[in-house]
């Protein structure tokens, strides 16, 4: 205890202080300004004086917001759906089968995974307008659900996230699934899974996380709003909102809500596989 | 599109999904037990069907764009004719692109290096004391929001209105209230680019600060105890300790976050949108390719030199892993 009072060890403490202030700040303001009137938006007022909700139902139902938050749900599922539909097998293919080329393919899938995507734009949006190979669906995925989820439906960091738990999981039980004439599809469906809850809740938030923060990508394929998802949506409204400071940090809120929500629940597990990726390297 | 046929994509989609793996699990045993009357349970076989989507979905999206972007940028306007390297030569001649060169270079030193910088030191000293836990939850919370949110939200904080004016960015603020004058921030060259970095130290910090966090409970007790008892400080302690101790998460995460600002391109869009001298390669690849600019070719060359940023961290990383393969 008496370290703590100690001038020495408390000037750090101090400095922590203050940069946990300037990391919350932002969420601060943009919360307490999504509750004031306009003009107390426009005057910097650290509180309002009376929280308005009605900024909130002002933005909910103005600028289709409510058809994009709910296309921003929409996409991030079914890219979820995706991604956990090829990567279990895949991951699992990694950790327990041995198959000519393993090694090769994994670390080839590891390296592109430090390829940035963004340099990829072009070749994505010629393939989803159907210039280089015949899509199935429709000739072209430009304004369409398919367009915007199907080519995140491949994520290597997820598979590697997979890979490591079904690594640590031990071998006599699948010795023993095999003894009972279990093959490696009912293995993986009926122990594997069940034990991997926590892995599968983490990646799928991460995934969640990603697809709902997908922005240059929809920007890109979307010439309607039919598909707006809310961070495009968001980006229009920084141009078109004018002084209008509160509505614009309440839709902010909105758009950053589930993910906080998500975040807040399951933190720990979250940051926990983080950090074990990191210590694998 | 009503609710319904929404549900009517999920149902069939789910069942193509399941139906995938059933049947061709099912066609496996039915060929390897009754035809050749072997168990081939560890089959090859078996291991490509399970990753076969996941390849598929990779080759396309990401080994196929790759190769298309290396041959685009030899290629005209509409990457019909091959015009050597003349792309490339005019991207040297260019002003902007090499006004963008330098500001990734600043963004490439400065964010890694004070996020990494800040993560280490935030993980430090947060294990130690009863609220900890919680700043830990809100140096991390940035990392959740997308960049776009975070650039609506900083641009408040920078916000600047005329002289006269009653300033309502945060920043303005507090400098008008220590009775400076206030600044339009984002756009004074040179420096608007620190305040860009800014947002994504703030961002970045928070994932820094996790896997040190995780990483800080691997160093030994021991250790640490015998170095207080001989009177070390705590300096002392984090420099030549805890900092050799961390070197390979260090590493670890300077390259995670490296690859991550070679790709800053959201917070550049919301905030300034490359005015007064912030383009970055991203961005500038953007325009060429998609707006006004709707040149495939001159847009991939702003591609390719931001591949080959990430040749020399993946140079490395294969380095090491050979390394450790071979201990």
């Amino acid at each position: 205890m008496n370290k703590i009072f100690n001038t020495e060890t408390r000037i750090p403490y101090i400095i922590l202080f203050f940069i946990v202030l300037f990391s919350i700040y932002p969420f601060f303001y943009m919360i307490s300004t999504s509750f004031m009137t306009v003009g107390e938006a426009t005057n910097q007022y650290l509180f309002p004086k009376k929280i308005i909700i009605e900024n909130y139902f002002e933005v909910w139902k103005s600028n289709n917001f409510q058809e994009y938050t709910i296309n921003s749900l929409i996409i991030a599922f079914i890219t979820v759906a995706g991604i956990l539909f090829t990567s279990i097998p895949a991951a699992y293919s990694f950790a327990r089968i041995d198959f000519p080329f393993k090694n090769f393919i994994f670390y080839f899938l590891l390296i592109s995974l430090m390829i940035p995507e963004i340099i990829m734009l072009l070749p994505h949006l010629l393939i989803i307008r159907g210039e280089i190979i015949p899509l199935p669906f429709g000739p072209s995925w430009m304004n369409s659900l398919q367009g915007l989820t199907v080519p995140f439906m491949g994520n290597i960091f997820v598979i590697f996230l997979l890979r490591q738990y079904f690594k640590k999981i031990p071998k006599e039980l699948w010795e023993a699934a095999r003894m009972d004439g279990a093959s490696h599809f009912y293995f993986l469906y009926k122990v594997i899974i069940p034990l991997s809850l926590p892995i599968i809740v983490t990646v799928s938030l991460f995934s969640f996380i990603l697809a709902w923060n997908a922005f240059a990508w929809p920007l890109l394929i979307l010439t309607e709003d039919k598909w707006f998802p809310v961070t495009v949506s968001i980006y229009g409204f920084i141009r078109e909102v004018g002084p209008n400071f509160n509505l614009l940090m309440a839709a902010c809120v909105i758009s950053i809500l589930p993910i906080l929500v998500l975040y807040f629940f399951t933190q720990r597990l979250f940051l926990e596989s983080i950090s074990n990726f990191g210590l694998k390297g | 599109m009503t609710i319904f046929s929404f549900i009517a994509y999920i149902v069939l989609g789910v069942t193509a999904c399941i139906s995938y793996y059933h049947i061709s699990n099912y066609l496996l045993d039915f060929f390897t037990k009754k035809v050749f009357k072997k168990n081939y349970n560890d089959s090859a076989i078996r291991a490509f069907i399970f990753i076969a989507p996941a390849f598929i979905v990779l080759l396309v999206f990401i080994l196929y764009p790759v190769f298309e972007t290396v041959r685009l940028s030899f290629f005209d306007k509409f990457g019909r004719e091959f015009v050597g390297l003349d792309n490339y030569i005019w991207a040297i001649n260019d002003p902007q692109f090499r006004r963008g060169i330098i500001n990734n270079l600043g963004w490439l030193l400065i964010v890694p290096t004070l996020s990494t910088f800040f993560g280490l030191i935030i993980a430090n000293l947060a294990d130690r004391i009863w609220w900890g836990a919680i700043a830990k939850s809100i140096i991390f919370m940035p990392m959740a929001i997308s960049f776009v949110g975070a650039g609506v939200i900083w641009k408040f904080v920078y916000d600047y209105r005329g002289p006269g004016d009653e300033q309502i960015g945060f920043l303005n603020a507090v400098v008008v209230f220590f009775g400076f004058e206030p600044q339009a921030w984002i756009t004074i060259p040179v420096w608007n680019n620190l305040f860009l970095m800014v947002i994504m130290i703030w961002i970045q910090t928070g994932l820094a600060m996790v896997i040190f966090s995780a990483a800080l409970r691997g160093v030994p007790k021991e250790m640490l105890e015998a170095a207080r008892i001989d009177g070390a400080s705590e300096l002392k302690i984090f420099t030549s300790i805890i900092v050799p101790y961390l070197e390979q998460t260090i590493l670890v995460i300077w390259t995670i976050i490296t690859i991550l600002v070679l790709k800053i391109f959201d917070i550049i869009l919301a905030m300034t949108n490359g005015q007064w001298q912030t383009e970055v390669m991203a961005n500038l690849m953007f325009d060429w390719m998609f707006r006004g600019g709707g040149d495939s070719g001159r847009g991939s060359v702003f591609a390719i030199v931001i591949m080959i940023g990430v040749v020399p961290i993946m140079a490395w990383n294969i380095y090491k892993h050979k390394q450790e393969q071979k201990i």
